[in-house]
């Protein structure tokens, strides 16, 4: 479970995107089992009106996902005062150096490769909001 | 200046040709050997003298013009029959001079006079249409030549031989009749020089006529010194010289060259050597230099003949200057036109342009007139006399023609130009064309270039799309096994829990196959990059034997491992070393049977670092060894332990990035040892320290 974060939520929202169902309904399990609230998003598009809308407290996005990719997903959430601050963590099927640096230069703060453990995920994830 | 010489001749005629030559100079040699006969003969042979010798030859001399037209048929034959009447004209008034003197008398004017001034009429007259018929072109730089050098002699004429016919005893149609003489003489000077300075000197016939006229001249002039008591030459002699010059124009028409008199020349007037506009100078002062030479010899003076002589001449010179000044000038800008055009050319591209620069070239060259190129098949048919048709030829084949229009006067000489023209046209168009291939092919190129880059960018895609699309799915898998496996959906029982840890690992195995693969397709597309740092080679093999620790204990396998001390920096890649470093391990630990041990040792090498791992394992036999590094070879020893059979293709790529070698030496049963060696930064093959990135 997580420590009290400063927010005016019970538990964290955390925003997940990924046009993969399985792995989009895995990251959700087992986030939600560690004690967050999930929204589902399952393209770039969604997750980037779910995220202006409802400004969750962490970002866990796929990198390759139809109509918004989540590079340009993250540059624009950099971009964008409301959602500026948030932390990202990108998934990625790509495991090139050139393509993790390219997360980070987008502002990305952690990266997982694919095939992934659900439970590494979970860790970061509650370090990263752990910091907050 | 383009001249067509005599006649064209065949076999046959050429043995006429020397026959004719022959009657020729036998005219000539017994014309000139009665005159001698008329020099000498006494003064009582009157009859044979005057009568059968001189008006014999004169008859002669017609017969000799009528046998010369037979034989060249020239094209104009009035020319000849004119001067042919002429003499037999002056044979007529001989005759009649003759039988006069037989009879004693001499007087003046006579019917003979009506006879001979005719004649002089009559040979100006085919010499004049000689002239017409002959020069294509009105010169008129020659003919003002011709009338300055008229003038100066008219003047020495007019003061010295008509003059005193005018103030003489005579009566007015006496004066008259006598004065007609000069003037008769000086006519046929004029067409004589106008032939002249027209450039007919080259034709021999031309030579005899000048002769014959000037012989003519000069015997007409001692006669008429002779009456006003200045010339001490007798009258016999006077005579004699006229009627040479009566047989030189005999001996004109038998000459060959006589049809070329009549025959149309084509030719540019050409600008007149200085020589020639220094004479002509000169002649202007002549009327200047008389009245002087006069006033010294206290003469009386001819002020008014001077003064139109002097205009005259002046005139004539002064127009002549003039229009070579001017002509220099539109040559000088006609040759700095073509420059201008020739750098215009250079500068200027696409055949349209070139095309245009070339027709307002012509057109400026042209003047009044027309200049149309066109560069097409069309084929203007060069009938017209006012019309130049210059070709414009590329590398020998015909691409167009150049057609200007203008007076005929201008034709000729527009004809040497044009041509200039379209030749530089021509290679202005071979450059073009050249260019354009060149064009073409670097047009070529760059689409070619375009297209490996698409390819490349496909290429990229593909790897990242199939690594996407292999990855995603096995990530579900593995995932949702371990969430499973965790106990995080509910307890699992034994068997339960015993199915799912085999799903597990092949799903583990199936991901590291698709890393095998996917790292092996990088290297084949050339896209294996290296990102190298110094490293220590001893520390990043200590990591490798911490991974390999468990894998090794659960056979179990003894690991030992053994780095030098002081072992230099190494620069490469520390994750793909660290990859090569954990493959090599753990294939010696799948390979080797239990209790066996794998030993690592790095060590210095000379200039390069060495790695060796140690296995007491299965062994590889010999006849194995060589295609141990091939993919998916999996020695036949081995064929128990799982594996891809990429591993060691793996290792190999990894090893040749960095520029280093691996071998292998085994023996079944025994044992495998690997050994790498790295060679040092500086080293040939090593990687570069001042890419951060290699590329293989």
């Amino acid at each position: 479970m997580t420590d009290g974060t400063p927010a005016a939520r019970e538990q964290p929202l955390i925003l997940a995107a990924d046009d993969d169902e399985d792995l989009l309904a895995l990251v959700a399990f087992r986030l939600g089992r560690a004690g967050y609230t999930v929204l589902q998003a399952h393209d770039g598009e969604e997750a980037l009106e779910l995220a202006r809308r409802e400004l969750p407290d962490l970002g866990v996005f796929d990198v390759m996902m139809p109509k918004l990719d989540g590079l340009e997903l993250t540059r624009r959430l950099r971009a964008d005062e409301a959602t500026t601050g948030m932390p990202i963590i990108l998934l990625t099927a790509r495991g090139q150096d050139t393509d993790l640096s390219e997360g980070f230069d987008a502002g990305a703060d952690d990266y997982l490769r694919k095939p992934f453990s659900p439970q590494e995920l979970s860790r970061r994830v509650q370090s990263m909001l752990g910091r907050r | 200046m383009a001249t067509v010489s005599g006649t064209s001749l065949d076999g046959m005629a050429a043995v006429a040709v020397g026959r004719r030559k022959w009657v020729q100079f036998g005219v000539l040699g017994g014309g000139l050997a009665l005159c001698l006969l008329y020099l000498v003969l006494p003064e009582r042979l009157v009859f044979v003298r005057e009568g059968l010798i001189y008006v014999g030859l004169e008859v002669a001399v017609v017969a000799a013009i009528m046998l010369g037209v037979a034989w060249y048929r020239p094209e104009v034959p009035a020319a000849w029959l004119y001067i042919a009447a002429g003499i037999a004209s002056w044979a007529i008034g001989d005759a009649i001079w003759a039988a006069y003197v037989m009879d004693g008398k001499n007087p003046f004017p006579s019917a003979a006079d009506a006879f001979y001034i005719p004649g002089y009429v009559l040979l100006a007259a085919g010499l004049v249409i000689a002239a017409k018929r002959r020069f294509a072109e009105r010169d008129t730089g020659a003919i003002l030549d011709a009338v300055v050098f008229v003038a100066v002699v008219g003047l020495v004429l007019w003061i010295y031989e008509i003059e005193p016919m005018r103030h003489g005893e005579l009566s007015l149609f006496a004066t008259t009749i006598s004065i007609a003489y000069p003037l008769g003489d000086l006519l046929l000077l004029a067409v004589v020089a106008r032939f002249m300075v027209g450039g007919a000197w080259q034709l021999a016939s031309f030579r005899w006529l000048a002769g014959a006229v000037a012989l003519a001249l000069f015997g007409d002039v001692s006669i008429a010194l002779s009456d006003v008591g200045h010339s001490s030459l007798s009258q016999r002699w006077s005579n004699m010289l006229i009627l040479a010059g009566v047989l030189l124009f005999g001996v004109a028409a038998l000459d060959p060259s006589m049809r070329a008199l009549t025959q149309r020349v084509y030719s540019v007037a050409p600008i007149p050597r200085l020589r020639r506009l220094v004479l002509i100078a000169v002649a202007a002062l002549v009327p200047a230099m008389v009245l002087i030479a006069q006033a010294v010899r206290d003469e009386p003076l001819h002020v008014t003949a001077v003064i139109v002589a002097t205009v005259l001449t002046f005139g004539g010179a002064l127009l002549r200057w003039g229009g070579v000044m001017g002509e220099l000038e539109r040559t000088i800008g006609r040759e700095s036109l073509l420059r201008q055009y020739a750098s215009e050319l250079l500068e200027t591209s696409g055949r349209e342009r070139l095309a245009h620069l070339a027709e307002q070239t012509a057109q400026e060259i042209v003047g009044q007139g027309s200049a149309e190129l066109r560069l097409t098949d069309a084929h203007t048919v060069g009938d017209d006399p006012r019309q130049v048709v210059a070709e414009i030829v590329v590398r020998g084949e015909r691409v167009g023609e150049l057609v200007a229009r203008a007076p005929s006067g201008q034709i000729l000489r527009l004809s040497e130009i044009l041509p200039t023209v379209t030749n530089e046209l021509a290679l202005a168009l071979e450059r073009e064309s050249l260019l354009e291939s060149e064009r073409e092919t670097a047009a070529t190129l760059a689409e070619q270039n375009e297209q490996l880059r698409e390819l490349d960018k496909m290429k990229d895609q593909f790897v990242s799309t199939v690594s996407h699309e292999l990855r995603t799915p096995l990530a579900s898998m593995i995932g949702y096994l371990e969430v499973t496996l965790d106990g995080e959906v509910g307890e699992l029982n034994d068997e339960q829990r015993e199915f799912l840890e085999v799903v597990n690992r092949n799903a583990g195995r199936l991901n590291k196959l698709i890393e095998d693969i996917l790292f092996i397709s990088r290297v084949d597309a050339g896209r294996l990059s290296l990102d190298p740092s110094w490293v220590a080679l001893g520390e990043l093999g200590e990591a490798s034997v911490v991974t390999a620790r468990f894998a090794a204990e659960k056979k179990p396998v003894q690991l030992a491992l053994a780095v030098e001390d002081g072992l230099p920096l190494y620069w490469g890649d520390p994750i793909r070393l660290t990859q090569m470093l954990d493959n090599l391990l753990s294939n010696a630990i799948k390979f080797t049977l239990a209790d066996g041990t794998v030993s690592l040792s790095i060590a210095g090498n000379g200039d390069a670092l060495r790695v060796e791992i140690a296995d007491s394992g299965v062994g590889i036999p010999e006849d194995e060894v060589d295609r141990l590094f091939e993919r998916f070879f999996r020695a036949s020893t081995g064929s128990s332990a799982p594996g891809t059979g990429l591993g060691l293709s793996i290792i190999q790529s990894i090893i040749q990035a960095h520029g280093g070698t691996i071998g292998v030496r085994s023996e079944v049963g025994v044992g495998t040892t690997f050994t790498v060696d790295l060679p040092l930064p500086g080293m040939p093959g090593a990687p570069s320290q001042d890419a951060t990135e290699v590329t293989t």
